[in-house]
C-alpha cells in the first residue's frame, strides 16, 4: 500500500512536472507558409514581460497598451511582470530564454536598461543595440530636484551652504541616481551624504515627506500631483539645459546650467543625462524576430500610441507626457546614446560610490 | 471634521444602496477565498489580469472588487494551511503551526472556526479603527522612520526565542541560516553580487513561496505519504459544525489576545515597509509567550491559530488606509492595487481623507463586510464540509497536494527554477525536522533578515552612529529586552517561588 502511494505520488510529481514544463514550453500554432502576420497575431497570444513589479508606471503604462491590443490586431495580450534584478533578468529572460517567434515583447525604461549596459552592472545578456525596437510610448520626463517638505531648504543657494546634507536614492543603478550624482559635483555640495538603498521611489518619497532625507529626485511630470499631496517640497532645480515652460509651477525653477558653472566633464554628464532621460518606455523584440511580425507590431503600435483615449489613460497618471516614437526612431535613439564615449557615464558611477562612501 | 465625516459617512451609505456595489462585492470575495485556498496563486497574481477589465466598470464597482478580494485571500490561504499544512499564502505560514497539528488531532473543524473567526474578528476591528483613526493616520505614519524600523524588525527576530521549544540555541541557529539565505542577491546599493554563483535566478535573491512551500509543506506531505491513514489521526465525536462553532468563540474567549493581535497587524499595516511576515511572527509569539501553557504551542494550540490570523487580515485595513492618504502603497499587493486606482481615474492622496472621505470609507467598510459575509457567512456555512478533508484518505490526498503545491510553487513567478528551489528546501525541512532544528525560525530568519540589513543601512546612513537615539527605537529597544529576558526571569521567580513554597 504504501510503495503504491509513494509510486502515486512520484507519478503524479512527474506529470505535474511535465505540466509545468509544457507551459514553460512556446504555445504558437505551427505557421503555415501562406499565413500573414496579421493573421498570426490574431490567432496568438502576445506576453509582454514587464521589467519591474506589478503596480509602478511602467507596468501601468503597458496594462494600459495592453487594453487596446485587440481593438486594433483581433488578437490577445497578456502581460507578466519580472521585476528581478531591476529589468535586468526579465531583459535576459525575453533576450536569450523566450522563442523567437515574436509572441514575446520586453517593456522596459530604456533608460535604465542604457545605464546598466553602460554602467557595466552584473549579469547583463543583452545587447541594446542589437533588440529589435517597436516603440516607445511614454518618455520619461526630465527629472526635478526636490526638498523634504520638512525640510528649511527652498533654493541652490540653501542646498550650498547645508551641513550634513542627505540626498536619498533607491539604488546606484537607479533612474534617479545618475542625475542626483550629476547634482552634486555640479553644485559641488561637498558635505551631501549618498543615502542609497531605498526600495524604489515611493519609498524614497516617503523617506523625504518624512523628512528622513533632504533632498531627492523626482519626474517633471508627478512634480504638481506629488506637491498637492504634501509628499514633496519645493522643486530646487530642474536637470535640463534651460528652463521648463510646463507644469507651469516649475516655470521659475533654474535649470542646472543657471545655477552652476559646468565644466566640459559636467557639461558631458548633462548631455548624457537629458538623452538619457528622453528615452521612456520602450518595447523591443529579441534580435532573431521575422521581419514581417517587427513590421506588423510597430504598424500596430504607432496606430495604439495615436489613439487619443489611449493617451488620456496614460496621462491620468503621467500629467507630462511627450509624444511617442515609432521603432525606426526608438532604434536609432538607442544606438545613438550607446556610439557615445561610456567614459563619462563610467566616471558619474564612480562619482556616485564615492558619495555614497561619505 | 466633523462636518466632513458626516458627509463621508452619508456618501457611504448612499454607495452601500447601490445592487452594483453588493454583487462586485460578493464576487471579490467569492474570487478571494478561491485564490487564497490555492498556493502560490493569490490576489497579487490575479489582481493585474482583471485590470483590463476595470476599465469598463464604475470606479467604485472596480475597487470594492479588488479590495473584498485581495482581503478575503488570507482566510481562503488559512483553509488549505490548517487542513492540509500547506499555507496558501505567505501570511498563512504561522496559522499552520499550530492549524494543521489541530487537524491531525481530528480537530480541524474546530481550527477552520478558530482561523476564519480570527480572520474576520481582525479585519472588523482593524476596519472600523480605520474609519475612527483617520486623522491619526498621518502622524503615525510620519512618525516612523527607517531608523526605527530596524527594531521593529529586530522585535520579531527577538521572537524566535520565544518560538524555540527545546533548544533556544538550534532555533537561533536556524534563524541565523534563514538571515544568511536571505542575503543571496544582487545587492543595488553597493551594486555587488552575493552568492549567485552567475545565476541570472539569483537576481533578485531566493523566492519567498517556493521556500515557504518546499521547508513547511512538502514534509508534512511526506511525513504521511510514509506513515499512510488520514490527517486527522482522531475523529472527533463532536459534529463539524459545532466544532466550527466552538473555534469561533475561542475567538472571544481568548477576545484580549484577539484585540491586541488585531490593533499589531493593523498598526503594522498602517506603516509602510513592514510586511505581513512580521505582523504573523510577532503575534503568534506574543500568543505563546502570553499563554499559561506556552510548551504546547506547535502542538495544536487555538491561540497560534487566532493570532497570526487576526493579525494578517488587521493588517490590510491599515494598509488600505495609508495607500488612500498617501498615494504610496502601504505594501506590494496594495503597489498593484494602487495601478488600480489610477486605471479608475481615482487619484488616491490626502484628499482621500477630505474631499473624498466616503470613497475612502466604504472601501474600509468593504473589508469588513467582506469579513462578515465571507468568513463568517460562507465559511461557516461550508467549513463542516471543508473539514471532512482530513478524514481523506492519504493515498489520495497527498498526490493531490503534493501536485497543488508543485503547481503553487511554479505559478507564483511563471519559473521551473522555482519548483527546484522548492524541492532543495523540502529536502532542508526535512532534515531540520530530523535534527530537531526550528522551521519556523528559519523562515523568520529568512523573511525579516534582508528588511534587518536594508533599514539598518538606511538608518545608519540617515541618522548616523547613534540612529537608534529616538523615542519610538528606544521603545522597541526595550520591548525587545523585554521579550528575550521573559523567559529567564520567568525561571527565575518560578524556582524562588518553588523554594518560598
Amino acid at each position: 500500500m504504501k510503495r503504491g502511494m509513494i509510486t502515486l505520488s512520484l507519478g503524479l510529481m512527474v506529470i505535474s512536472a511535465l505540466l509545468i514544463a509544457g507551459c514553460a514550453l512556446p504555445t504558437a500554432a505551427p505557421t503555415p507558409v501562406t499565413e500573414t502576420a496579421a493573421d498570426f497575431y490574431k490567432k496568438n497570444t502576445v506576453t509582454v514581460i514587464v521589467g519591474t513589479a506589478a503596480g509602478g508606471g511602467t507596468d501601468y503604462g503597458t496594462r494600459v497598451f495592453s487594453t487596446f491590443w485587440n481593438q486594433y490586431t483581433g488578437g490577445t495580450m497578456a502581460v507578466e511582470n519580472r521585476g528581478a534584478g531591476g529589468g535586468i533578468g526579465a531583459s535576459n529572460y525575453v533576450y536569450k530564454e523566450r522563442p523567437a517567434d515574436g509572441l514575446t515583447i520586453g517593456v522596459h525604461d530604456s533608460g535604465n536598461l542604457v545605464n546598466a549596459v553602460l554602467g557595466k552592472l552584473a549579469g547583463v545578456e543583452f545587447d541594446l543595440t542589437r533588440m529589435q525596437y517597436i516603440g516607445r510610448f511614454s518618455p520619461q520626463s526630465p527629472h526635478v530636484i526636490v526638498a523634504s517638505p520638512r525640510s528649511p531648504y527652498k533654493s541652490v543657494a540653501d542646498l550650498q551652504k547645508a551641513k550634513g546634507l542627505k540626498i536619498g536614492v533607491g539604488g546606484l543603478s537607479s533612474g534617479f541616481a545618475p542625475g542626483l550624482m550629476m547634482t552634486i559635483n555640479a553644485l559641488d555640495l561637498k558635505d551631501a551624504k549618498f543615502v542609497v538603498g531605498y526600495k524604489g521611489s515611493s519609498d524614497t518619497k516617503l523617506a523625504l515627506t518624512r523628512g528622513e532625507i533632504d533632498v531627492t529626485a523626482t519626474d517633471l511630470g508627478d512634480y504638481d500631483l506629488d506637491r498637492e499631496k504634501g509628499i514633496v517640497g519645493p522643486a530646487l532645480v530642474v536637470l535640463t539645459w534651460e528652463r521648463v515652460t510646463e507644469p507651469k509651477s516649475l516655470k521659475d525653477v533654474p535649470a542646472l546650467p543657471e545655477v552652476a558653472s559646468l565644466t566640459a566633464e559636467q557639461r558631458g554628464f548633462l548631455d548624457r543625462q537629458t538623452k538619457y532621460r528622453a528615452g521612456g518606455k520602450v518595447l523591443w523584440l529579441r534580435p532573431e524576430v521575422a521581419a514581417d511580425k517587427v513590421k506588423f507590431l510597430r504598424e500596430s503600435f504607432d496606430k495604439i500610441a495615436a489613439d487619443e483615449n489611449f493617451i488620456k489613460m496614460l496621462k491620468i497618471r503621467e500629467a507630462y507626457l511627450g509624444p511617442s516614437m515609432s521603432g525606426e526612431q526608438t532604434t536609432a535613439y538607442i544606438r545613438g546614446i550607446l556610439t557615445q564615449d561610456p567614459a563619462p557615464w563610467e566616471r558619474l558611477m564612480a562619482l556616485g560610490k564615492e558619495y555614497a562612501a561619505r | 471634521m466633523l462636518e466632513q465625516l458626516a458627509q463621508g459617512y452619508l456618501g457611504m451609505f448612499h454607495n452601500l444602496s447601490t445592487l452594483g456595489f453588493w454583487w462586485w462585492l460578493l464576487a471579490g470575495i467569492v474570487v478571494g477565498l478561491i485564490l487564497g485556498v490555492i498556493p502560490g496563486i493569490g490576489g497579487m497574481t490575479f489582481i493585474p489580469l482583471f485590470l483590463p477589465f476595470a476599465l469598463y466598470l464604475e470606479p467604485l464597482d472596480a475597487l470594492t472588487f479588488i479590495i473584498a478580494l485581495s482581503s478575503t485571500t488570507s482566510a481562503g490561504g488559512a483553509i488549505t494551511a490548517v487542513l492540509a499544512g500547506v499555507p496558501g499564502e505567505s501570511a498563512n505560514i504561522a496559522t499552520m503551526i499550530d492549524g494543521y497539528p489541530m487537524t491531525k488531532k481530528g480537530q480541524g473543524s474546530r481550527a477552520l472556526g478558530a482561523a476564519l473567526g480570527g480572520s474576520s474578528f481582525g479585519s472588523i476591528l482593524a476596519g472600523l479603527a480605520a474609519a475612527a483613526m483617520i486623522p491619526l493616520v498621518l502622524p503615525m505614519i510620519m512618525a516612523v522612520r527607517s531608523a526605527d524600523m530596524v527594531f521593529v524588525v529586530m522585535v520579531g527576530l527577538t521572537f524566535i526565542a520565544a518560538l524555540s521549544s527545546g533548544s533556544t540555541l538550534k532555533g537561533l541557529i536556524s534563524a541565523g541560516m534563514g538571515v544568511l539565505v536571505a542575503f543571496v542577491g544582487y545587492d543595488f546599493g553597493t551594486l555587488t553580487e552575493r552568492f549567485m554563483f552567475g545565476s541570472n535566478y539569483l537576481y533578485d535573491g531566493i523566492p519567498t513561496i517556493p521556500v515557504a512551500l518546499g521547508l513547511m509543506a512538502l514534509p508534512p506531505m511526506i511525513d504521511l505519504a510514509m506513515g499512510g491513514g488520514t490527517i486527522a489521526r482522531v475523529r472527533e465525536e463532536v459534529t463539524e459544525l459545532r466544532q466550527v462553532w466552538e473555534g469561533y468563540k475561542d475567538v472571544f474567549r481568548h477576545w484580549k489576545l484577539s484585540v491586541r493581535c488585531s490593533l499589531i497587524g493593523y498598526i503594522i499595516g498602517i506603516i509602510p515597509g513592514i510586511g505581513s511576515g512580521t505582523a504573523i511572527w510577532v503575534t503568534y509569539a506574543h500568543a505563546k509567550q502570553s499563554s499559561k501553557t506556552p510548551e504546547k504551542f506547535g502542538t495544536g494550540m487555538v491561540e497560534g491559530v487566532i493570532a497570526p490570523q487576526c493579525a494578517a487580515d488587521a493588517k490590510e485595513a491599515g494598509s488600505l488606509l495609508t495607500t488612500m492618504a498617501l498615494g504610496l502603497p502601504g505594501s506590494a499587493m496594495y503597489a498593484i492595487i494602487l495601478m488600480g486606482f489610477y486605471m479608475v481615474n481615482v487619484v488616491p492622496g490626502p484628499s482621500m481623507l477630505t474631499e473624498h472621505l466616503d470613497l475612502t470609507l466604504t472601501l474600509e467598510y468593504v473589508i469588513i463586510l467582506a469579513s462578515i459575509i465571507g468568513e463568517i457567512g460562507i465559511c461557516f456555512t461550508l467549513a463542516p464540509q471543508m473539514a471532512k478533508l482530513a478524514y481523506v484518505p492519504a493515498r489520495i490526498m497527498v498526490p493531490i497536494v503534493i501536485s497543488l503545491v508543485f503547481l503553487g510553487a511554479y505559478a507564483s513567478n511563471s519559473r521551473i527554477e522555482d519548483v527546484l528551489t522548492m524541492v532543495i528546501f523540502a529536502g532542508l525541512g526535512l532534515a531540520m525536522i530530523r535534527l530537531g532544528y526550528n522551521r519556523a525560525a528559519f523562515i523568520i530568519g529568512f523573511i525579516l533578515g534582508g528588511e534587518l540589513e536594508h533599514y539598518l543601512r538606511l538608518g545608519i546612513a540617515t541618522g548616523g552612529a547613534f540612529f537608534f537615539m529616538r523615542p519610538i527605537s528606544i521603545g522597541l529597544i526595550a520591548l525587545g529586552i523585554a521579550v528575550l529576558a521573559y523567559e529567564p526571569i520567568k525561571g527565575i521567580l518560578a524556582k524562588r517561588r518553588a523554594k518560598l513554597a
